[in-house]
């Protein structure tokens, strides 16, 4: 065992059950742990699409990581007030979002940039819309630089 | 068997010849059970689909809804459709439950197969519709399936899907074997103790080697309910929901058979004394080990897991730990009531209690109340009909001089509360315990808030009247024990 991976091991057990029990690695088990049927609904609504990501980066699985990420998505324009979720483990975070694809893009790279001194980053996994449900985003470079 | 360390020529030869006879028999075979090259080791992927289930939650003739289990259906594709659904059921007398489904039932409905067949296997999630005739105050939410009885890639076959999604794959069971279904979405946990779990039977190809009169599934799995903070009743009653701190530190209040307190007590697995019953147990946990016994009899057989090539001959119990399984063989010896628990008796007395009725008579709750004399009625009109009520509503939590049970025994409540105190209690135990310190004191002992019996005065009144023909009788009694 290397010393990271050791490291790696240790963190796993200091998050206890949470980690250990889902999955984790499905990117639906990620979807599960910031999915709200309320956000969706609204989203529906009012005519938004709700984006769920994955928080990427060694220490991804944290409670501050779950902050940090809250706390770079919050006040970006069109990320749809009220609609934010974080989870720490599985690390995840979703909000709805009013525009575009590309506007999405840009909202990403923003809390990316936020998210760099903290060692962590935000990757797409789902966006759910009315009428199609829980989809797979189109492929990097189809839709803006995402 | 020892070989001469230098065998003469002929007997050289006849080893040459015994290892090639058993090198041909190897090859030709009797087929071992577990050959890898009859398996399913190569699954297509699973497929989302648009369209969602309408009408019953589960479908498939190869599923069983109750504990006695179907015979095995010999068709070797089997259909099934078992879909998600959030309901309130009663976990135990007055306990309204917000539980999650598969069937809409909990346990789920029993999928029975044999080695080999082809399941076709399909879910919506329907946790954002309310099943004719249910109630639910719970919000949608993602939800998924494990079989245990499968072989195949997690993150493609047992991914999350969102309300109103359906999912679909095919599996083809290559174990015999008792096999835990469950929920596996985040936090699992949380949705094993909501009520997301079943059981999937798997036949060895060539069926057991031993034949028995009756079948039946016996599932253990434990509840954490605790007052819905929102306070939302049905039928008066108070809604009860996941704690999701106890669950976590598994300070379980309820640990059942068949998803209710008590419930194989009130709804006996019949036989007749002589036959063989065999036993499909799974102890679903979340977190309990059982250690499944049935009093009055002895397991001939205990295949661990399901599977007849683990057996344990002459067993008193079968150790279970979560999502661990048995079929257990015993023969009724004669009439009587043969008394199934989980032999932890915390776990027993917290409702996985259950019973083999073999008497020949109509089942009834003797085990509830045995150490009553039968002749022990009041005579007083009050008390008779306290007592009736008593029966009726309260056996499930109390006992009268039988020990604490979910709530405390009441012999001698009289003693140690005035009728004043009990009028109050009986008609509002949710206001007492917001205001009265003694209440408040039974409620840190016993963990769970009593739930409101909808009682008048007047039923309070008989029910005091009861208690008092009892504690005076309960020192008659006392005097009188053999
Ligand atoms: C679901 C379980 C449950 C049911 C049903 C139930 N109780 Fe209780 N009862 C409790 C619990 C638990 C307590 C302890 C107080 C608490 O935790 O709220 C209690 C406390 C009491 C007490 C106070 C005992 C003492 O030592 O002071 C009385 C009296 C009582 N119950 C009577 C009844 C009667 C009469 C009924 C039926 C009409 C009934 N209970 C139905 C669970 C139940
Ligand atoms: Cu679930």
């Amino acid at each position: 065992m290397t010393g990271r991976c050791r490291a790696a091991a240790g963190l796993l057990l200091a998050l206890g059950a949470a980690t250990a029990l889902a999955c984790g690695h499905c990117i639906e088990d990620r979807v599960a742990a910031v999915y709200d049927y309320g956000v969706a609904q609204q989203a529906g609504r009012e005519g938004l699409r709700v984006a769920y990501l994955g928080i990427a980066g060694r220490s991804a699985e944290t409670a501050a990581a779950a902050a940090a990420t809250g706390d770079a998505l919050r006040g970006i324009a069109g990320v749809a007030p009220g609609t934010l979720r974080v989870a720490a483990a599985p690390a995840a975070a979703a909000f709805a979002w009013s525009g575009d694809e590309a506007a999405l893009a840009r909202i990403l790279q923003t809390a990316n940039r936020r998210l760099v001194a903290a060692g962590l980053r935000l990757e797409l996994l789902r966006v759910w819309e009315a009428g199609r449900g829980l989809v797979e985003p189109p492929p990097r470079g189809a839709g803006g630089r995402m | 068997m020892r070989h001469p360390a230098r065998p003469p020529v002929r007997g050289r030869l006849a080893v040459l010849l015994g290892i090639s006879l058993l090198a041909a028999r190897a090859l030709a075979g009797p087929a071992d059970p577990f050959d890898e090259s009859r398996m399913d080791l190569k699954p297509a992927p699973a497929t989302l689909l648009k369209a969602r289930h309408t009408g019953p939650y589960a479908a498939g003739s190869a599923l069983s809804f109750t504990a006695a289990i179907k015979p095995l259906d010999p068709a070797h594709d089997k259909t099934i459709r078992l879909d998600t659904s959030h309901k309130i059921i009663e976990i135990a007398p007055g306990v309204q439950y917000s539980a999650w489904t598969f069937g809409n039932q909990v346990p789920g409905p029993t999928l029975r197969a044999r080695v080999g067949d082809r399941i076709h296997f399909s879910m919506t999630n329907r946790s954002d519709e309310i099943a004719p005739g249910s109630i639910s105050f719970q919000a949608p939410m993602m939800h998924s399936m494990d079989f245990h009885a499968a072989m195949v890639s997690p993150q493609d076959k047992y991914r999350s899907i969102a309300p109103g999604q359906t999912i679909a794959f095919d599996f083809t069971p290559n174990y015999p074997g008792v096999f835990m279904y469950h929920c596996g979405t985040p936090m699992i946990l949380e949705h094993i103790a909501s009520g997301m779990y079943g059981v999937v039977v798997v036949e060895p190809r060539e069926g057991y080697p031993t034949k028995v009169d009756r079948e039946y599934v016996v599932i253990q799995s434990e509840f954490y309910p605790k007052p819905d903070p929102q306070g939302h009743k049905v039928d008066g009653k108070p809604v009860y929901v996941l704690d999701t701190e106890k669950v976590k530190t598994k300070e379980s209040t309820y640990t059942v058979f068949n998803g209710r307190y008590n419930g194989l007590v009130e709804q006996p697995l019949v036989a007749k004394p002589g036959e063989r019953v065999r036993l499909f147990v799974l102890n679903v946990g979340p977190s309990n080990t059982s250690s499944f016994h049935v009093v009055g009899t002895i397991f001939d057989r205990v295949w661990l897991d399901g599977n007849p090539r683990n057996e344990l001959r002459g067993m008193q119990t079968v150790l279970l730990g979560s999502s661990s399984s048995a079929i257990v063989e015993f023969r009724v010896p004669e009439k009587g009531k043969y008394i199934m628990v989980d032999h932890h008796f915390a776990n027993a007395s917290q409702g996985a209690l259950g019973l083999i009725d073999a008497s020949g008579g109509t089942p009834d709750t003797d085990l509830e109340h045995h150490n009553i004399p039968a002749t022990a009625t009041p005579t007083d009109a009050q008390a008779v009909q306290g007592k009736q009520i008593f029966e009726g509503k309260c056996i499930a939590c109390h006992s009268v001089g039988e020990g604490n049970k979910v709530g405390p025994d009441l012999l001698g409540v009289t003693r140690r509360r005035s009728d004043g105190w009990l009028v109050r209690w009986l008609k509002s135990p949710e206001t007492m315990l917001k205001s009265d310190e003694t209440a408040q004191a039974l409620l840190k002992k016993f963990n769970l808030p009593m739930p409101d019996q909808g009682l008048s005065e007047a039923d309070a009144l008989r029910l005091i009247a009861y208690f008092h023909w009892f504690d005076q009788q309960g020192k008659a009694m006392k005097s009188g024990e053999h």
